[in-house]
């Protein structure tokens, strides 16, 4: 029996895919030293900077993007069967909604490690611009609605019903932003400077563990970057609050079988806001930027908080309307939407600052200890942001969500750092590092599920007799569960792909953008 | 329109012209007097023949509908369409001794040709097994009980893997005959008796082949109609034949050994015969099947089956032995000489045989005059092209042919068998009949020149086949080819 591919719950009948990705296997350099230092370094010193002139790829970024992807197709294909570990249907946060900030914060921590040396802006910018708007090309034809995904044979979208947000629509535009601010916001006046500063605190903090004058030319260098972090994040508090959301309606197509003949008409249905700063799933700012600018049309059609407790009577998982169930319930709504991105934008942003981090630190004790300082700054703000008032929302992404998941992924990139780069416990993360060196190819044929749509297409006698549903339903039947079925499916599936990556990662094959 | 009976494409492999050393005032010097190392060189004008196989299968699939000159011949008879699969073998064939002109390690040139073969047979079973539907329906997928298991790239498989093995073989046996001192009355025949073997094995090919077409007893047969459209759906019909011999379409040996071994499910369900006048009086055009129309006209056929494609493997057999004369020979005169006296003897004994009413010309059963017929006009082809590209050196009016023959594999997938297409189709607007495709189609040409005909005709030149030799030209520039 071999379990090849991916599967999805019953419950999921649309399989669309809404998972990050980050598409850069460049090759990555530890920060030189400046060729003219002053000090002679003491020998213990001398080692550990000896050591990290090498050139060479930080092992454990790939771990954390494997890591990242299998937790991906994790709680994509099982979040049907175990709703715990689905996203939140509004309100919360789940293991799911984890996933999406891991990915733009691995993409703002490589991008600080390939652009900290350019020779020429403006070749490194329009490289940039091109690996961002093949993201989005990739993430429309993915995500806008032209393949049909799991149980289904067809495939084709109808332009004026294709949705133009989705996963690698947003990661693309977090890098490209990301890029630009590395690209041209750093102020590089100070970059000899700063190899004397860092230099110099290093042998200091080996004598003395005295930190207290590290982040003056850190602060400098990176000022601007730091400003526009907050100035995109005042910006999306602004209008999320300030936003006045009038009354909105949509269309919704009803079957109406009271004659003997069903008939198929339009419906519009009116939702009543009328209101400013509500963070509700109908009257929110975030639904009010996207219907004015995409279009009704283009909005994701089986949003998240169909899973609501006013929406389903299974909640937290999806199932019929309860009686009295608000129309909004049938609305549209883009969990990939403009104003979220903003701030999915900071995330980013918050991973360049780890990136700099690595760069700039010499040793692996500074560094953890920074990253450790930032994480658990990001968590208590996060705390305090939900005292304040502001829940924790993936849809609409809050700011004391971002901070927290930026929090939380720092405290992994820190752990597995540590383990896979310090101590050098490799071998059990190796399978996670495969798929981290060649994430977009995973995330095309398994966490969007191509992979599995393309082989379902080999059928036997009746379209559900292929070897992803069988597989899956035999497993249901051993393990007499639909629930552990379908979690040992999908753990097959991950050691399918790592192993699948593994052999591509052992012939040289790497997809790049 | 997908007609899955035509000709497709021939996977690319390194060619290396021996015989040019980089100046033309070399040529005729003896290559054991040499020993520096040569440059490598691909033959240019096997690439401009095999992108004009490609360019004449694209035109075929597109405008062989709207012009029957230009499609297949329903049964007996050889139209322009009918070329394109035995000039695809012949190139094949052509490619092997260059290919494997030095083998160093016979294991692993095994292990690559066998590699070679099940990309092919994947790729032909994907692309014409009934998986893709493109690029009429938005849908793919395919009932494995209905599976199509013959097609081009099979049978070009089947071609390859038998000529290439063939070839290893032999090889060692044809150094001994290389080293003879040439005479001039021998060297004429000098090829033919350095690969003897290989022609042998060519005639107990045509032997067994002719044996099994003349001597296999066909019985009375039946079939499930399972075409939707027909009035006759899902009834079963008996097809009486109890002949042996016979070469017309229901009671031939080589449709009855494919519903034996592949099994009459897993064969073409929309053969060439349908056009027949017998089925239809629109012929040579497809149109409703007549009130009288015998049963088989509703019949699966397969016009890739077992035992013509073991006759199809002697296409490839005169392919082989025209890349021996351009390894062996090193002057362009010798090898011209060689090739056209042969392609015209070739074509002169098919025609004979046709005429004469022997043996007719028909690709559906690839009989022995059909190989002769197409077998020496692809070698006087291939003379002609040769003499412009590579004697004359004309490389620059056949660049785009040159483009396309280096990428065959690309442009046969998403031209020929229409994925491009399908894929463009996906995007449409309010009604799947909007897209881009059937825009250009209907507003650029058949509505310009007022002619369904004439606009697919130009379309098909145009916009497919132009469009992807400029495709071609610009993968070319980027060094990107997809290869086996």
């Amino acid at each position: 029996m071999d379990a090849t591919v991916v599967a999805i719950a019953d419950d999921h009948d649309d399989s669309d895919c809404r998972r990050p990705l980050l598409a850069q296997n460049e090759e990555i350099h530890l920060y030189t030293e400046p060729p003219n230092r002053q000090h002679p370094p003491l020998d213990a010193a001398a080692t550990q900077l000896e050591e990290q002139r090498k050139p060479e790829r930080v092992a454990s970024l790939d771990v954390f993007r494997g890591f990242t992807v299998a937790m991906m197709i994790l709680v994509d294909d099982a979040g049907g069967a175990w709703p715990g570990i689905n996203h939140a249907p509004w309100f919360g946060v789940t293991v799911a909604d984890f996933v999406m900030p891991a990915f733009l914060f691995i993409i703002g921590v490589s991008a600080a490690l390939v652009f900290k040396k350019m020779a020429n802006k403006t070749a490194a910018t329009k490289k940039a611009a091109i690996r961002a708007s093949k993201l989005f090309i990739l993430g429309v034809i993915l995500q806008g609605g032209y393949i049909h995904g799991r149980h289904k044979l067809t495939y084709g979208v109808d332009l004026d019903h294709i949705r133009w947000l989705g996963v690698l629509q947003r990661i693309a535009i977090g890098y490209f932003v990301a890029a630009m601010s590395e690209i041209w916001l750093v102020n590089n006046n100070l970059r000899i400077a700063i190899g004397y500063f860092v230099a110099a605190m290093s042998e200091i903090w080996l004598v003395n563990n005295n930190l207290v004058d590290s982040p003056v030319p850190f602060v400098k260098k990176y000022f601007i970057e730091w400003f526009m972090a907050i100035a995109i994040t005042v910006l999306y508090v602004a209008l999320v609050f300030g936003l006045y959301v009038a009354n909105w309606e949509f269309e919704i197509q009803t079957s109406n079988s009271t004659l003997s003949i069903p008939s198929n008409s339009i419906e519009t249905k009116m939702i009543q806001c009328g209101v400013r700063g509500s963070l509700g799933p109908p009257c929110n700012a975030v639904g009010l930027v996207d219907r004015v600018l995409l279009g009704e049309n283009h909005l994701y059609k089986n949003p998240v908080y169909k899973r609501t407790k006013e929406c389903s009577i299974n909640s937290p998982d999806y199932g019929p309307l309860p009686p009295n169930a608000p129309d909004w319930c049938l609305a549209p709504f883009d969990p990939e939407g403009l104003l979220s991105t903003l701030m999915a934008v900071v995330t980013c942003f918050v991973g360049l600052f780890f990136g700099h981090v690595l760069i700039h630190c010499k040793n692996h004790s500074q560094r953890m200890l920074i990253w450790l300082l930032a994480s658990v700054v990001l968590t208590i703000s996060a705390y305090l942001v939900l005292l304040l008032g502001m829940p924790f929302s993936k849809p609409l992404y809050t700011v004391n969500y971002m901070l927290l998941t930026g929090g939380v992924s720092g405290f992994l990139l820190l752990l597995l750092y540590y383990i896979v780069d310090v101590i050098h416990i490799k071998k059990p993360f190796v399978l996670f590092q495969w798929m981290g060196m060649n994430a977009l190819i995973v995330y095309v044929l398994a966490a969007c599920e191509l992979f599995p749509t393309l082989i379902q297409g080999f059928y036997w006698r009746s379209p559900e007799n292929n070897l992803v549903d069988v597989t899956e339903s035999l497993l249901q039947a051993i393990f007499q569960s639909k629930r552990w079925g379908t979690l040992v499916f999908v753990l097959l599936e991950i050691v399918f792909w790592c192993l699948a990556a593994g052999f591509l990662h052992m012939k040289g094959v790497y997809l790049k953008l | 329109m997908d007609d899955g009976s035509s000709n497709k494409v021939v996977e690319d492999v390194a060619e290396e012209d021996p015989g040019r050393r980089g100046g033309p005032w070399r040529t005729d010097e003896a290559d054991a007097n040499e020993k520096a190392p040569r440059p490598s060189r691909r033959v240019a004008s096997l690439d401009v023949f095999r992108g004009l196989t490609v360019a004449l299968m694209i035109l075929v699939d597109g405008a062989g509908g709207e012009w029957p000159v230009i499609g297949h011949a329903p049964w007996n008879g050889c139209n322009l369409a009918d070329f394109v699969m035995p000039f695809f073998l012949f190139i094949v064939g052509m490619a092997v001794p260059l290919a494997l002109k030095r083998i160093p390690d016979r294991g692993r040139a095994v292990r690559r040709v066998v590699v070679r073969t099940l990309k092919l047979l994947f790729w032909g079973i994907l692309l014409q097994g009934g998986y893709s539907h493109a690029p009429d329906e938005l849908a793919y997928g395919v009932d494995m009980r209905h599976v199509r298991w013959g097609g081009i790239l099979q049978r070009i498989a089947l071609a390859y893997l038998v000529v290439a093995v063939l070839e290893m073989v032999t090889k060692d046996g044809a150094k001994v005959h290389q080293d003879q001192p040439p005479g001039s009355s021998g060297r004429f025949s000098r090829v033919f008796r350095m690969y003897l073997s290989q022609w042998i094995v060519a005639c107990c090919i045509l032997v067994v082949y002719l044996s099994l077409a003349y001597g296999v007893y066909v019985p009375d047969w039946e079939f499930r109609v399972r075409n939707a459209d027909s009035p006759d759906y899902g009834k079963v019909l008996t097809v009486r034949c109890g002949t042996r011999g016979a070469l017309d379409p229901p009671c031939n040996a080589v449709g009855y050994i494919d519903r034996r071994v592949l099994g009459i499910n897993h064969m073409y369900q929309k053969p060439a015969w349908r056009r027949h006048r017998a089925c239809t009086d629109d012929s040579p055009h497809e149109g409703p099947f007549r009130e009288d129309a015998p049963a088989w006209c509703v019949a699966p056929f397969e016009p890739e089956g077992i035992l013509s494609s073991l006759s199809a493997v002697l296409s490839t057999v005169v392919g082989v032995h025209y890349g021996h004369v351009l390894v062996h020979m090193k002057s362009h005169t010798d090898r011209l000489r060689q090739w056209v006296t042969m392609g015209v003897a070739l074509l002169v004994l098919g025609i004979i045989l046709h005429f004469s009413h022997a043996i007719p010309l028909n690709k559906q059963l690839y009989t022995f005059s059909y190989i002769c017929v197409t077998a020496g006009a692809a070698g006087v082809v291939f003379s002609a092209l040769y003499f412009l590209v590579d004697v004359v050196s004309l490389r620059y009016a056949f660049a785009p042919l040159r483009w396309v023959g280096m990428n065959a594999m690309l442009v046969y997938v998403m031209a020929a068998e229409g994925v491009f297409e399908g894929f463009l189709n996906g995007w449409y607007y309010e009604s799947t009949n909007n897209t881009l495709v059937y825009w250009v189609r209907k507003h650029v040409f058949v509505k310009v020149w007022h002619s369904t005909r004439v606009g697919i005709l130009l379309y098909v030149l145009f916009a497919q086949i132009l469009f992807w030799a400029l495709v071609s030209g610009v993968l070319h520039r980027a060094r990107l080819y997809w290869k086996l």
